[in-house]
């Protein structure tokens, strides 16, 4: 039973990163491949904060909303110089990682760095022990989805932000400020990442290479799930997510690696639109 | 003639490497009704789409009433109290009906017509009504999504969503395309009705050419990415020779 834990675990933080990165996506048409190292930097916040002498708890607080303010400032620099032009954003965002990589290399070194586990202690689910801190990491992980699909689903700013995605042109030709929404959604991406990245960091040995490894299958499950929806990736990332868990307990994570390709090429391959995609998307 | 309200100065436009608009000009007086004709591919969309920001301006200038539109952003030209509805009117298919107005009201905020209304009790209520005035039926389909209705419904969904963010000035390309003809009476009368009422100007582009001649007070003329004279409609309604001539027919 476990297992399945785990693969929720699992699943849910890969939600999160995906979610960010078809926010984006769906807005702006920014394929943002920095976005691995904003999920990275979030986890060096709690770094931070342990060096400060400060709780764990207040840098998991603090990351989301620093790394929404470097998102603020990316998009402001970056991204919205280049967004028009879809090849240059992948250029862009892709020497921004770069940066964002090394700049963590000269502030902390290259070796990788622990943060103490604050729940330390073991529970009983299903009949058998778990670690009470990934509990922690899934009620975090489902508070910010739900926050999510709430603030997009049922405000008036989600419905906003939701024409933009569907079609831009016409958003802007109503008068909706796509300007300041782009800016918006972009940091609320990054913020994703960064909490993300905060609480995985006491159960990972943390690294500058940290980010790249959840950036793939985040845009994985993109594809999988669907573009131009907000809902897509949680669908993409569980069938992703799920499959990795398994195959990496029961085989190996290197056969994981070789399954989670297969099942993705063949769920593109069937569902050409997402499998969240519901019919033909009316324009 | 009363105040000018919309000019086009020269304007130059086109997308990537092409030119479609070249030099064209044309004035439209506030609370005017002004018809654009021409064959496809004459520039009648991008006239309207460098206006809205859509297309950049490589030269000339758009003026509206004391702004350069060509410096502007989109959503900021729309603030400013222009409508647009595009041809294929583009509401958002997968939004209820409601929704697609609603969205007409928020981008309204911080516009002109919002600080303008000081009087409106509640301007969230009052905007959507006239929606639902003029289209009564909007309101048995509120829940419904966009995407079910027919294309004449969905047309005047789109209009009824412009005029929820109370222009000024409402510019509709081909409003009558796909609409069933035994309809298309009705829509002429509606759109006229709500220009006057409100005291909304009008650009409008549309091939069936009784209808352009119906609703506005001049037409002109566009070949070839540039504007000819403009015409009174009560000459043409007369004697439709220029018309037929630059339509060749």
């Amino acid at each position: 039973m476990t297992i399945l834990l785990d693969a929720a675990n699992y699943v849910l933080i890969l939600t999160l990163v995906a979610l960010g990165l078809a926010i984006v996506f769906g807005l702006m048409n920014v394929i943002n491949m920095a976005h691995g190292e904003l999920m990275m930097i979030g986890a060096y916040v709690v770094v931070s904060a342990r060096q400060a002498d400060l709780p764990v708890w207040i840098g998991m607080a603090a990351a989301p909303l620093v790394v929404a303010a470097l998102g603020m400032v990316i998009e402001e620099l970056v991204v919205r110089r280049v967004y028009t032009r879809l090849l240059d954003t992948i250029l862009a965002t892709w020497g921004l990682s770069m940066i964002l990589k090394q700049a963590i290399v000269l502030g902390f070194g290259p070796g990788s760095w622990s943060v103490p586990n604050p729940l330390p202690t073991l529970v009983t689910v299903f009949g058998e022990p778990y670690p009470l801190y990934r509990l922690f990491i899934m009620l975090v992980a489902v508070l910010a989805l739900a926050l999510t699909f709430a603030l997009f689903f049922a405000t008036d700013w989600g419905l906003t932000a939701r024409s933009v995605i569907a079609n831009r042109p016409m958003a802007a030709c109503l008068g909706i400020d796509t300007r300041s929404l782009d800016r918006a959604t972009f940091a609320y991406g990054a913020g994703l990442a960064g909490l993300a990245g905060a609480v995985m960091a006491p159960i990972v040995s943390l690294d500058p290479q940290f980010g790249a490894g959840f950036l793939v299958p985040a845009f994985l499950s993109i594809l999988v799930g669907g573009l131009g929806s907000v809902a897509a990736p949680l669908a993409g990332a569980t069938a992703l997510g799920v499959t990795d868990t398994l195959v990496s307990a029961f085989h190996s994570p290197v056969w994981a690696q070789g399954v989670v390709f297969s099942v993705a090429i063949i769920l593109i391959r069937v569902f050409p639109r997402g499998i969240a995609a519901r019919g033909q998307r009316g324009v | 003639m009363a105040a000018l309200e919309l000019s086009l100065e020269g304007v130059v436009a086109g997308y990537g490497d092409g030119v479609v608009l070249q030099y064209a000009s044309m004035q439209l007086a506030a609370g005017e009704r002004l018809g654009l004709i021409g064959r496809n591919g004459a520039g009648k969309t991008t006239l309207m789409r460098a206006a809205m920001g859509l297309v950049p301006v490589r030269e000339g200038c758009v003026r509206y009433r004391g702004h350069r539109l060509d410096q502007l952003q989109t959503f900021e030209i729309a603030r400013l109290g222009i409508a647009y509805v595009p041809q294929g009117r583009d509401i958002f298919a997968d939004f209820t009906v409601e929704q697609n107005l609603k969205l007409g009201l928020l981008g309204l905020k911080g516009s002109r017509a919002e600080r303008g209304s000081g009087a409106s009790l509640n301007p969230h209520r009052l905007s959507l009504d006239v929606a639902y005035e003029t289209f009564p039926w909007l309101a048995q389909r509120a829940g419904d999504t966009a995407g079910s209705l027919s294309g004449g419904q969905q047309q005047q969904l789109a209009i009824a969503r412009a005029l929820v963010s109370r222009p000024r000035l409402l510019m509709l390309d081909e409003p009558l395309e796909g609409i069933q003809p035994s309809v298309v009476d009705q829509m002429v009368a509606v759109i006229g009705e709500l220009c006057v009422r409100h005291a909304i100007g009008l650009l409008l582009v549309e091939q069936n050419i009784d209808a352009v001649l119906a609703l506005c007070h001049r037409v002109v003329i566009i070949e070839g990415g540039q504007t000819g004279a403009s015409v009174d409609a009560a000459a043409l309604r007369q004697d439709r020779s220029p018309i037929d001539r630059a339509l060749g027919l």
